[in-house]
């Protein structure tokens, strides 16, 4: 166990050694000078040779690289925006945890609310529930995080003035996103658990359990769920980066202070530097999560770790 | 038997199972409907999707404006239909590239393994490492807006699912004997993927494309709605709900049709991705 988590940790730091890589590149190729753009164009040489040296930007490629990389992980340093010049760790800090925050949540209620209802649709199949929870599930499927966010503002806040539309004041003000960035993934996650969990049901083992007169619960939940969360939890590991790039576009409906409305401003600012930042830590939280998941796969499939 | 039956009783059973799954019939119906109507719309819209009316903006829904008109008094039904069309365009296009682009290097690791096996699946696991949202907002960002730029960076992100299923393919029909009987025979590397590896790996890749053609809808929107992908006075479900957001408190319909839309095209991509799976691999089907 110890070795498989060794090996997947150093997995994980390489993965992301390879994603600063790559995302560098490509904003290093991004047409735009940002030292112009940031002077808006009117500048001296001199000027221009201070801010570009500031920023390490008369570097060569790979000195450019390495040194974002060492900045990074000894001093957690993203660099400049290339908008207003501060540096982004000021900006990121304070909005990391919102995000993180406001992520894990959704992550935890696809959990929470998509496994049971998928249990439960299962267990009564072609019950009036099951047709519900499958409908429901079908529909939310389907629909945009970001335009659930604006339906419910719609409704909630305009309408009938129940919940803030936007800010952070107090935990209310989270009720509205989590839900918008969870609801796509809770009705995939039911959807999921349900037919894995109807193709375990029929399974000889579970006719042999409860030939064998154990409890209907236990064949359920000792038997049967075991097996049929194997899907699930994959499911889960692949879901995790769309729940929290998607949250980043809800973040910004709601005017909530994370780093996903950092990232809409930074698009709109054509602030590459900032951009290239968010994305970097929202694939580091992504591959920590998924790191949790290979690792609770290993736990609950013995299999996985022989391999 | 010759080759030519057998592959037409195949399908033939495909179709049999797929006619009596009506939920997916009836799906698969409207879908095809939803492509006519968008690939005809500026026939069929009752107004020019660019026509202003400024003496009639935000026009609620009545029976000469279904859904209203928007801040420029443009009919908003027109727009979604025409919006479809791009919105469509779009995926179509990102998705056959993804498609394209990631069976052939799919079939290539499965079929040559070894190193170049290890590069193609290392560098897919990595861009599966970052969120597919972002990287496709990176690369639009770095890209510039646009149909065909928005095309590439929604197809980029989607490669990998297409590596991953024609790897495994691959590998299920690399040993059989009518590959080596076609190597013996002289057929090239590209000949035998191409002809003997991908109608194999068809069925499934039918069906990736139908649900990937959901995603990349709702990534293009989401692209166009943060201002990159497709950019107004373009009609796009996504960029649509971006312009209505500004007015949503006063004038709901233009962040609600555009979204409706999406959502029941996305509904129907799904129940026919299903639907279609079930049909083609009776196995999965409980």
């Amino acid at each position: 166990m110890v070795k498989y988590l060794i090996k997947s940790v150093l997995m994980v730091i390489l993965t992301m050694l390879a994603v600063v890589f790559i995302i560098f590149t490509i904003n290093y190729f991004t047409p735009g000078d940002p030292v112009a753009i940031f002077f808006d164009f009117d500048y001296t040489e001199a000027q221009y040779a201070a801010k570009a040296a500031e920023w390490g930007l008369d570097q060569p490629f790979f000195v450019q690289f390495f040194n974002y990389v060492k900045n990074i992980v000894t001093r957690l340093d993203f660099g400049y925006s290339y908008y207003s010049g501060n540096s982004i760790l000021s900006e990121l800090s304070a909005r990391f945890p919102v995000s993180l925050k406001l992520g894990l949540i959704s992550v935890l209620l696809t959990v929470v609310i998509g496994v049971p209802s998928g249990i439960i649709s299962a267990t009564r199949q072609y019950s009036l529930l099951d047709y519900g929870v499958t409908f429901v599930s079908l529909f939310f499927a389907a629909v945009p995080g970001f335009w659930l966010s604006m339906i419910m503002i719609l409704i909630f806040s305009s309408r009938l003035g129940w919940l803030p539309s936007s800010g952070l004041t107090d935990w209310t003000c989270y009720i509205m996103p989590v839900i918008a960035s969870s609801a796509q993934y809770v009705a995939s996650v039911t959807r999921q658990t349900r037919s894995s969990m109807l193709e375990v049901i029929r399974q000889d083992y579970i006719r042999t359990a409860r030939a064998k007169g154990v409890s209907e619960r236990a064949v359920i939940f000792r038997h049967a769920l075991r097996n049929a969360l194997i899907p699930v939890v994959t499911l889960i590991g692949l879901q995790a980066g769309a729940v929290i790039s998607g949250s980043a576009i809800i973040e910004a409906v709601h005017s909530f202070p994370g780093m996903g409305s950092l990232m809409m401003t930074a698009i709109n600012n054509k602030d590459y530097s900032t951009i290239q930042a968010v994305v970097l830590v929202l694939s580091a939280v992504v591959c920590v999560i998924n790191l949790a998941v290979d690792t609770v796969y290993a736990v609950i499939d013995p299999r996985v770790e022989i391999r | 038997m010759s080759k030519q039956q057998r592959k037409r009783g195949q399908w033939w059973d495909v179709w049999g199972r797929l006619r009596r799954n009506k939920v997916a019939m009836v799906s698969i119906a409207l879908l095809l409907l939803i492509i006519l109507a968008a690939i005809f719309s500026e026939l069929i819209t009752p107004y020019g999707y660019m026509e202003r009316d400024l003496t009639n903006t935000f026009a609620f829904p009545s029976l000469e404006h279904l859904f209203g008109t928007d801040n420029l008094g443009r009919d908003i039904f027109s727009r979604v239909l025409v919006g479809g069309r791009i919105s469509l365009l779009v995926a179509f296009g990102s998705v056959l590239l993804s498609a394209a682009a990631g069976s052939l290097l799919g079939a290539a690791a499965g079929y040559y393994g070894g190193r170049v096996e290890f590069g193609i699946m290392k560098l897919t696991d990595i861009m599966m490492a970052i969120p597919a949202f972002l990287l496709a907002v990176t690369v639009s960002a770095a890209m510039g807006t646009g149909l065909m730029n928005t095309v590439v960076a929604v197809g980029l992100t989607n490669i990998p699912r297409f590596v991953r299923l024609m790897r495994a393919e691959t590998l299920s029909v690399k040993g059989n004997e009518f590959i080596l009987a076609s190597r013996a025979s002289g057929g090239s590397d590209l000949y035998i993927i191409l002809k003997h590896i991908f109608p194999n790996a068809l069925s499934s890749t039918i069906v990736n494309v139908t649900l990937g053609v959901g995603t990349a809808i709702l990534q293009i929107s989401g692209l166009s709605f943060v201002g990159l992908g497709v950019r107004p006075p373009t009609p796009e479900w996504g960029s649509m709900l971006a312009s209505g957001r500004t007015y949503m408190r006063d004038f709901w319909p233009m962040v609600t049709f555009p979204g409706i839309a999406i959502v029941v095209t996305l509904m129907l991509f799904n129940l026919a991705g299903d639907g279609l799976r079930d049909a083609m691999d009776p196995r999965l089907k409980r």
